[in-house]
């Protein structure tokens, strides 16, 4: 008895550039292009049933919260109907989407996969210098999307990336080396499949999730990151807190000097979150004035921060949050 | 050494009984070269069988992996096969087992066709008949192998070497075998040239390993006893050809894209 073909839902938020090679209808500008793009790919209808649903094309502006609440909508509303879910999305925004997706869609019991296409629209529409264009051979969507498509039948229940042969955990993932077939990596405990000659599933994968959906949407996007590696952002600093945002991020490699300039900074009746983000293992509880995150991306902390501070204003709850491990966000240490 | 020109009919009743006594005078040369191959041959049907084993265990999905895995058996299979005909002494068994390799040949051909319709990804769905269909020319093979002295019906042995004399057979299988391995190849350029990213990559490597060893074991397998040249070990040589496709499987499964 063959196995009955899986549903899909290819959504559309970019990234769609096929080959610099191809001229027509290489790409996703409009709705009415999907079908001639699509028709490029033969073995995806083989695959699956799809279903694509247009959110973005490429001539728009780069997607932003407002499109992914979008997006986690229509995946929770339609949850039923498809067995996965792939994402083509804008590359330079894939990951702080892919994020945001992670939170808003708590225990999803589909795979959500994200992928995209490293080629500019530009690029494949004028004349470049030959140079140039071999940057990006072999850059397009299509491999991404059929490896998507595979694992969105067959992979891991949780919103995840993938690019080149690797599967990661969206909020755990970072970008490695752009133009490079594996943009983005994980750590070991976050790679959730690697694809050869099959989809090799790791153990570390989610196991088919029976809980509930909880789709939480809220988000608050009045959060400002400033970069502290250096005392001469300290007047940037004074200029963010002037604009009284509802969330502030510090990205710094050296949370201890940080930590002193702050004390300096910020008044004591400041009662907004600040949360310090650095990338090295840093234990300070003896401060409980600012949240200090050294297990998360920075693309997750932003992310998380924005949907802590949907869910609560009260300063400690979002502590609470940023620290709690939501979303399997936090990254463990390799063993 | 002294001359021989020794013709043996196995469609004779006592052709069999003739072929050991004369294989046992054949020169010990002849013996030497076999066993350096049999060893060759039997450590890399051992690591295509590990091979093998490890797709099992490695617990991949997809259906390109389930044919995949059955032509690396295949493959094993028919250089083992080979190992244990070099090995041996007897003629006879060594005989044995030469036709034994055209079964796991017919083997080869069909599971490298069915992986190239999937990988790396799905061209065509083909049903469990149409498998059944594409897979029967195999199945009879075994058969006609078994119960016929079709493939070889007989040997000459000249100056130490044996040169098979062949029957109808081996020319039903030679086309047959080129014919499903030529539609393989096809479908594994065809993908190449739309392929882009990883699959391109991983297409490459896969196509330069198989159309070097594959080259190279069918010219020695098929083509060269076909025109009548013959060398001490020649059947061999084509098995052994197939550690470059194992080497171009190994680095891309362990190595990053």
């Amino acid at each position: 008895m063959p196995t009955p073909r899986k549903k899909i839902g290819l959504i559309i938020l970019g990234g769609t550039v096929l080959s610099e090679e191809s001229s027509d209808k290489n790409a996703v500008t409009v709705k009415g292009d999907i079908k001639p793009w699509l028709a490029k790919m033969p073995e995806i209808n083989i695959m699956a049933e799809i279903e694509p649903i247009f959110i973005l094309g490429e001539k728009d502006n780069e997607p932003d919260l407002n499109h992914w609440i979008k997006l986690g909508k229509i995946i929770a509303d339609r949850i039923d109907e498809f067995d996965g879910f792939v994402v083509t999305h804008h590359v330079h925004s894939l990951l702080a989407a892919a994020c945001a997706l992670s939170f808003m869609l708590l225990n999803v019991a589909k795979p959500v996969v994200f992928t995209g296409s490293q080629i500019p629209f530009m690029l494949a529409k004028k004349k470049t210098d030959k140079k140039i264009l071999k940057k990006y051979k072999g850059l397009g969507i299509k491999a991404n999307l059929i490896n998507a498509l595979q694992i969105a039948i067959q992979g891991p229940a949780e919103v995840s990336i993938m690019f080149g042969n690797k599967l990661v955990r969206a909020n755990q993932a970072h970008i490695t080396k752009s133009l490079s077939l594996n943009l983005f990596d994980a750590p070991l405990k976050a790679v959730l499949a690697t694809i050869d000659f099959g989809i090799k599933i790791s153990e570390h994968a989610h196991a088919d999730n029976n809980g509930t959906l909880i789709f939480s949407a809220n988000f608050d996007d009045n959060v400002s990151v400033v970069d502290f590696n250096s005392e001469q952002n300290a007047d940037y600093l004074k200029w963010v807190l002037e604009k009284k945002p509802n969330g502030i991020i510090i990205q710094t490699h050296n949370p201890e000097s940080a930590l002193e300039l702050l004390k300096k900074l910020i008044p004591e009746s400041y009662d907004m979150p600040i949360v310090i983000h650095t990338d090295i293992p840093y234990s300070n509880s003896a401060n409980a004035s600012y949240i200090l995150i050294d297990n998360m991306t920075f693309e997750a902390t932003l992310m998380k921060l924005k949907w802590a501070l949907g869910q609560t204003k009260n300063r400690k709850k979002i502590a609470i949050l940023m620290k709690e491990n939501v979303a399997s966000e936090l990254l463990e240490g390799e063993e | 050494m002294v001359s021989q020109h020794i013709i043996i009919d196995f469609t004779l009743a006592k052709s069999y009984t003739e072929a050991v006594a004369i294989c046992i005078a054949v020169s010990n040369n002849y013996a030497k070269i076999m066993k350096y191959h049999g060893i060759i041959l039997m450590v890399i049907g051992i690591l295509e069988l590990i091979l093998g084993i490890s797709f099992l265990t490695k617990k991949r999905i997809g259906e390109a992996v389930r044919w995949y895995t059955l032509l690396i058996f295949s493959v094993s299979l028919w250089v083992l096969t080979n190992a244990v005909a070099a090995l041996n002494d007897s003629y006879v068994i060594q005989h044995f087992f030469i036709e034994m390799t055209y079964i796991s040949g017919g083997f080869i051909a069909i599971t490298f066709l069915l992986f190239t319709y999937n990988f790396p990804s799905v061209k065509k769905i083909i049903s469990p008949i149409k498998t059944f269909l594409l897979f029967l020319p195999a199945i009879i093979n075994i058969f006609i192998i078994l119960l016929t002295h079709t493939y070889v019906k007989g040997i000459e042995i000249i100056n130490g070497s044996i040169r098979e004399d062949f029957d109808f057979m081996i020319y039903i299988f030679s086309a047959y075998f080129l014919i499903f391995w030529s539609w393989g190849m096809w479908n594994i350029i065809d993908s190449y040239r739309k392929a882009d990213g990883y699959h391109r990559w991983l297409l490459k490597y896969l196509l330069v390993g198989i159309a070097i060893s594959a080259t190279l074991g069918i010219t020695a397998d098929i083509i060269l006893p076909l025109i009548n040249v013959t060398f001490p070990g020649r059947n061999f040589i084509g098995a052994e050809f197939s550690i470059v496709w194992l080497g171009f499987t190994s680095y891309i499964l362990y190595k990053k894209a």
